[in-house]
This record gives structure tokens, sequence and C-alpha cells, in this order.
């Protein structure tokens, strides 16, 4: 972690002769993204543009050394949007242009959000439909609210999350709550924040280093793209590390004890995953093999594992794991096409959105009734997905609230047609 | 009436609760003259869930299974299963200590010993020790006493199970102020009832598929040398059909059993089938062959790892009398077919013996049939090891009624 900036400025700059290198934005969406923006000030390659967005000139002058937009002078004067969505959707749906206009020669935009409140949920969402236009990569790292924060808050951030995720290419969720359960009873506001702060920093400078910089093994901003695959699913992120000498089996427990890792519990599976290793000059290859395999055998993902390593001559002894893993839940709903029409702002990108109506824009737009000749028509169609299942819970049917059926690493009480992906015609 | 013997079976099964009454007469023939069958509750994949509902459960199989013979029961014995049994092959031996080199008792009895003193770790107990043949010498022998070796070996293959797991089941009956005699594993029970002498001898596997658990157990030269259990039962199968189908779950179970089959054949495609059956309102069709597709990947994945569990015995050693299959889901047409395709050999049903009443004598009865057996064996041998061949043999006679 203690890299000092100037050296790590020189890695990257040397690398910038040689290729192209691909533009990174970092951007920090209302309050808490740019408190995170703030806290990666010095600590980061060259060539990785910051930015702070926010409706609030206040919160946004905090952030520091960084590119600052404000948003909805019109509407809010500078002077934030008290929590509320609706103005905030209404600021940002005001301002797409704007949004439009950051994303100009990005490859990849990582966005980082408090969500529950106004201006950051509302930027996310119109900064994921921004970059689905302009056909940017997008990794969301959004937090969710305090439980003691309320319903009402909770209920938004559950509704955007749902919203937002098939819109971009990885989205991390991240539970406030978790923070509670940091360190000691004493431990001070300020380091928590500043140890959840710690993760997300180092994942965000692996992909970062790794996208950048030519590795031993080296993984570039495709790979990151194949492992996440496309818009929708959900996104497996944890960082860990340790010393170079301890052993393979305390790296794996530290990244599977990282809290970015949201394990509900037992096994997770994934469809694609991707790790990065940075270590030391002394990192050694069997080391590396090891890591990886096992990795591959937790997640059960043998087929489609990607892993780069890298040498960073500072980090001496030190070795660090980053973990990026897709699911594709077989509810994805496929990547919106080019012409982002209908799915990507539901609502908002046809009409404006009602000021009083409170639940307006996040109401999904069903059709009150279908009519049964439209039915027959999709059935001669193309093939219907056939499963909607949502959670891994909901995929057990009468077994939902008894212990987990562990065989060989596999729930038995999932059905076995779709754990082997069996297509039934119903 | 001094000579007559009552014995009883409780099996607390995922699906049902079967309690039998069995009178051993003078003439040592065995008379199932009661029985009790109460459908479960409280039950998930063959470990108790909710306690008070399955205690209530037993106690009106119990009761019921008391009245009907006639009798009132103060002990049972008791079948086992679930998830959280766990074989293992223990092997102990001893020198034999005679100069002459005979092997006599002391020097059986220390082979056993050493055998049975692998100790389990915290919270598991052990549940059956099943014999199987002595090395004298390293050469297999049926019985050791007065061979000439110098060095003995005991082998067991024992199950050990979660202490916890059982003293549920343990506490549900002591409530009732019944003691339970002996907890015997349910693969083996089945097994006694639905095999004969030759197929255990020449070697078989018997495969018990319950409500929530399917049981196997492998014979080799009348030696159970394997058991285990696979946590899916036919409620799996009715929970994927569920799933599959859309269809509630009193639904999936009753098209599992009016329209199930093991096989999903190019034929059924062509058929639907509908939900309900009256044509009432939210009735629908359902396609046959996804129904049958679903029952029979679910039925192949088990198969399959009970293979896996098997693993080199089966290639090694073959199941010469091929597969026998028991429990409830034995009722699915088509099973039969299905288990000689995976296991690549010859593949039935096995029902109780001839001679048990009619209600008794579907597939799902023959672990509790089989208890009663095995609890004559226990009678018998009256704190002697129980040796399953010797005491079987003699069963089969037994069972007229």
């Amino acid at each position: 972690m203690e890299i000092s900036n100037s050296e790590m400025v020189e890695h990257a700059e040397t690398l910038q002769e040689t290729e192209p290198s691909c533009s990174i934005l970092l951007a920090g969406l209302g309050g808490a993204g740019g408190n995170i923006i703030k806290a990666f000030a010095n600590r980061l390659p060259q060539g990785v543009r910051t930015c702070a967005l926010n409706t609030d000139a206040k919160a946004l002058e905090a952030c520091g050394e960084v590119e600052r937009v404000l948003f909805g002078k019109k509407i809010t004067r500078g002077m934030g949007t008290g929590g509320s969505v609706d103005t905030a959707l209404q600021v940002v749906e005001d301002e797409r242009p704007q949004l439009d206009k950051l994303l100009g020669g990005v490859d990849l935009v990582i966005s980082f959000t408090g969500l529950g409140g106004g201006a950051g949920t509302a930027l996310l969402d119109g900064l994921a439909s921004a970059a689905v236009r302009a056909d940017v990569a997008h990794l969301a790292f959004a937090i969710q609210p305090f439980t003691f924060e309320g319903k009402a808050r909770a209920e938004v951030a559950e509704t955007f999350l749902g919203k937002v995720r098939n819109k971009v290419h990885g989205l991390v969720a991240l539970p406030n709550d978790l923070i509670l359960q940091l360190g000691d009873e004493d431990l001070s506001a300020e380091d928590a924040f500043a140890e959840a702060n710690r993760w997300i920093i180092q994942a965000v400078r692996s992909i970062c280093l790794m996208i950048q910089t030519a590795g031993l093994i080296n993984q570039d901003l495709q790979s990151l793209l194949a492992t996440l695959n496309e818009r929708g699913g959900r996104t497996l992120f944890a960082v860990g590390g340790g010393a170079g000498t301890s052993s393979v089996a305390d790296l794996l427990q530290s990244l599977i004890d990282c809290p970015l890792l949201e394990v509900a519990d037992g096994k997770l599976r994934c469809d694609q995953l991707l790790v990065q290793i940075t270590g030391g000059k002394r990192l050694g290859l069997a080391k590396v093999n090891q890591i990886i395999s096992r990795l591959g055998d937790y997640f059960e993902c043998r087929e489609d594992i990607r892993f780069g390593a890298s040498i960073d001559a500072q980090m001496e002894d030190a070795i660090d794991i980053t973990l990026i893993g897709k699911i594709d839940l077989r509810t994805r709903v496929h990547a919106p096409s080019d012409d982002t029409g209908t799915l990507n702002l539901g609502v908002l990108d046809h009409q404006e959105p009602a000021p009083k109506g409170a639940n307006e824009p996040t109401r999904p737009d069903r059709p009150v009734y279908t009519s049964k000749l439209s039915r027959k028509e999709r059935k001669e169609g193309t093939q219907q997905e056939e499963f909607e299942f949502l959670s891994a819970e909901a995929q057990r049917g009468l077994f939902e609230k008894t212990e987990r059926n562990l065989y060989q690493g596999e729930d038995l009480d999932v059905p076995t047609f779709l754990r082997k992906g069996i297509q039934i015609k119903a | 009436m001094s000579n007559r013997k009552i014995l009883g079976a409780v099996e607390i099964g995922t699906s049902k609760i079967a309690v039998l009454v069995g009178e051993l007469d003078e003439d040592d023939m065995l008379n199932i003259i009661g029985h009790g069958v109460c459908s479960s509750s409280g039950i998930r994949k063959g470990a108790i869930f909710q306690l008070k509902d399955v205690s209530d459960c037993v106690q009106n199989a119990i009761i019921t299974a008391e009245q009907s013979a006639g009798v009132s029961l103060s002990e049972v014995f008791l079948a086992q299963t679930g998830a959280h049994l766990q074989g293992r092959f223990l092997k102990g031996g001893a020198n034999v200590s005679a100069a002459d080199r005979v092997i006599r008792h002391g020097d059986i009895e220390r082979a056993q010993k050493d055998a049975k003193s692998f100790s389990l770790e915290g919270g598991r107990v052990y549940v059956n020790h099943i014999r199987n043949p002595f090395l004298v010498d390293g050469q297999t022998v049926e019985e050791p006493l007065g061979r000439i070796g110098s060095r003995i070996e005991a082998c067991y293959w024992s199950v050990d199970a979660s202490q916890r797991v059982l003293s549920d089941q343990m506490r549900v009956i002591n409530g009732i102020d019944i003691n339970v005699r002996d907890v015997i594993l349910s693969s083996s029970a089945s097994a006694a009832a639905v095999t004969s002498e030759v197929e255990k001898d020449t070697g078989c596997l018997v495969i018990d598929i319950g409500g929530g658990t399917t049981d196997f157990v492998l014979y080799h030269s009348g030696y159970i040398v394997r058991t285990g259990v696979i946590p899916v039962g036919g409620d799996h199968l009715t929970n994927d059909l569920s799933m599959g189908l859309r269809l509630a779950r009193r639904l999936a179970e009753d098209f599992k059993l009016r329209h199930g089959h093991a096989i999903a054949r190019k034929e059924d495609r062509a058929h639907r089938a509908w939900a309900v059956g009256d044509r009432s309102v939210g009735d629908r069709e359902c396609s046959l062959y996804a129904a049958r597709k679903i029952i029979e990947e679910r039925l192949r994945e088990t198969f399959f790892f009970i293979q896996n569990e098997l693993g080199d015995f089966l290639q090694s050693r073959g199941i010469g009398a091929g597969v026998v299959l028991t429990g409830g889901t034995a009722n699915l047409p088509g099973i039969a077919d299905l288990a000689e395709k995976c296991f690549n050999a010859p593949a039935r049903t096995g029902r109780p013996p001839q001679g048990v009443k009619s209600s008794l004598a579907g597939p799902e009865y023959s672990t509790c049939v089989g208890l009663l057996t095995y609890a004559i064996g226990a009678d018998e041998a009256e704190g002697q090891e129980t040796e399953a061949p010797r005491f079987l043999r003699k069963i089969r006679s037994l069972f007229n009624l």
C-alpha cells in the first residue's frame, strides 16, 4: 500500500511513451463519492482522471484538487438537493449533455456513490445511462446506506441498485453496515470510514495498474471487460494480501474475509474470474500458480479464469491480490443495444418526471394488461427464458429456509436442471 | 404367552413415520401384528426441523400401532438416516498370542477392540459397526477361531452420526416413555428386507430413495462393505417439478405420482398432461417431456453421486447381482430402467418379502419391515455381536404371515 507517488508516476510514464494508454476516469458522485475521491488523492497512477460530481458546491469545494463538476445550478443554486431523489433526477435530466461531455474519450469509468441520498443516487443512474450511450465500460461501487438511516433511504437505494445493475458492466454493492462490524467499539468514525475506503482504494488502484502497466503476466482492459462480460449480472469483488512469507492459505483467507466479497454463506460459484496478483521482485511463480488454482477451486470457476501478475519493486515482500468475478444471473436482461431508447432510462427518458409523485420514476414500466394474442406471438418468435429466479435462495423452493445441502460444493436443493443449465421447455 | 416377544420398529422418515409391531412366537416365527403410519411434518431432508411437530406425529403413529396390535411397546428399534451419517472403514489387528499360533477368542476380541478404538471427533457417536471378514495373515477368513496364523485383523464398516441429530430423535421417542433399544442404519435395514442371500453373496447395491434422503448399501460376498447417504430424495423431485413446471408444491407432488417417469422419451414430446386433472380453474397443460426430463436429470445425478461415493469399489468388485431399488421413490415407473442404464447392471425394484400384508407391501415400507428382521437378530444375539449373514438366513424362513 505504501507506495510513494513519484515512483508510481515514473512507472506509468515510461509506459505511456511506448503505447497509447487507456483512459480511465474515476468519478465520485454526490457527497460520499466525493469523499472517496478525496481519499484517492496522491494514491493513483498517472493518467487516471479523477472527477467529483455533485449538486452541492460546498461539498464539492471540500473534495480538493480534482476536476469538479457542479450540477443543477439552475435548480438548486448549488445548494444540494436535500436528499430528494426527485429533485436530483430532474437536475441530472437537465444536464445530460454535461454527463456525455464528461465521458468523451474515456475508455473506462469507475464510479463511487453513496446510495439512498439525492445527488449521488440520481447521478449514478444518469452516469450509467450516459456510459451506455457512449459505449464506455462502467464499473460502479455503490455504497448502501446504514440500516439506521431508515427505511426510506434503503428503499431508494434498493430501487436504484436494481435499475443501475443492468446498465453497468460491474456493480459492487457495499453495505455501509459492514463498517459497523469493523474494529473495536472505540474505533472512531473517521478511522472506520478510512478503513472502508482503504479497500476500495486498493481495489481500484490494482485495476488501474493492471490496465495501464504491462505485467509479468499481462492483463488489460479487454480482459477486464471479458470478465465483466456484458452489462447486468452480479459482480464479485475482493482484495486481500499479506507479506510474501505468508502461506497461500493465509493469503486466500484474507481475500475471502474481505468484506467487499459479499458471500452469503457457503461457497459461491462464479462464471468468470479475473485475478490480479501484485508482488515484489521475489514473487514466485509457484505461489502465483497455487493461488490461482486454489481460487479457481474455491469459486468453482475452472473454465473461464484469467489472471495477471505484476511486479512492483516498491512492494518488496508484500503481495496484493485483487479478484473480480462475475455471476451471470439467468435473469440477466441483455445489455441494452446501441440505441438506448427504451431500456436505459425507463420512464425518465420519455417524460418529464412528475414533481410530486415520489415513487413515479421507480415504478417499472409494465403494461397493465397483456392480451393473450400478444403472448402467443411471443411464443412462436424468440425463445423465452424460462426462469426468472433472482437470488440463490429463491432457487431452493421448498428447502428455502433449511440448511444448505452442500455436496461437493454444490447445493443439492437447487434443481439439477438449474445447476446444469439444462433447458426445460415447460 | 410367556415366550411371546414383542418387537417395535420405528422409522422417522422425511415423508412418513412408520411404526411396526412384530411378535415372535414360540417357534420363532415373526408375525407383524400391528402398524401405524403417520405422514411427517417438521422433517426436512431426514433431519428434525420442528421437534414438537415430529413428536406429535411419532406419538400418533406409535399409538395407532399399539392399538392395532393390542399391545403396548416399551422399547423400539430406530432406523437412522440423514446426511449427518458418515461411514468409514476400520481395521484393527492383534498378534496371535499362543505359542502354537492357534487363534483363540482372546485374540479375536483384541483385534476387534483395536479396530473399534478409532476415536471420533467431538459431537459424533458410532451408530453401527458392520462386521466385515477377518483377515488372518492378510487372508480373508470367515471364521478365524481355531485357525493358525500369526496376526489377525478385524475389519468393520463403521457408521457414525452427529450426536445432536441422534439425540433429537431419541428425545422424541423417549418423550413418549419408550426406550430406544438400538439404532440401526436405515439402508442396512431396507437391504435386509429386499434382498436375498444369493444376491448378497454375489454382490449387490441396494438404493433406498426415501422422501428426503437416498441411502445405499453395497454388499460383497455377503457382507456390507459400503454404506452411504445422499441428501436427495423424492421431495427433491417434487421441488424440481414445482419449480420447473411452475406448479404449487401440492400439485407438483400429485403430478409426480400421476405422470412421473424416470426416463424422458422422445415420444413424450408430443404429449401434454393436465396439472390438476379436473380441468378446474387454474388447471393447465404441462409438457410431459419437460417433467420427465427434470426427473431424469435429478435421478441421473443422484445415481452418479452414488457411483462416485462407491468409487473404485464398483469397478474392482462389480455388482454381480445388480441394483435393487426401494423406498417410496422406487414406485416411480421406469426408475429401474434408468438405474440399469446408469450402473450398467441389472436393476429391479425391491419390496418387502412375500407374505407381508398388502398395506405394507410397497417399497416404502422396506426399511421398517427390515428393521423388524434386524430386531429379531439383535434379540437372538442378546448382547453378542450382531452377525448379519447368520441370523438372516434364519429370517428368510420366518417370513410368513
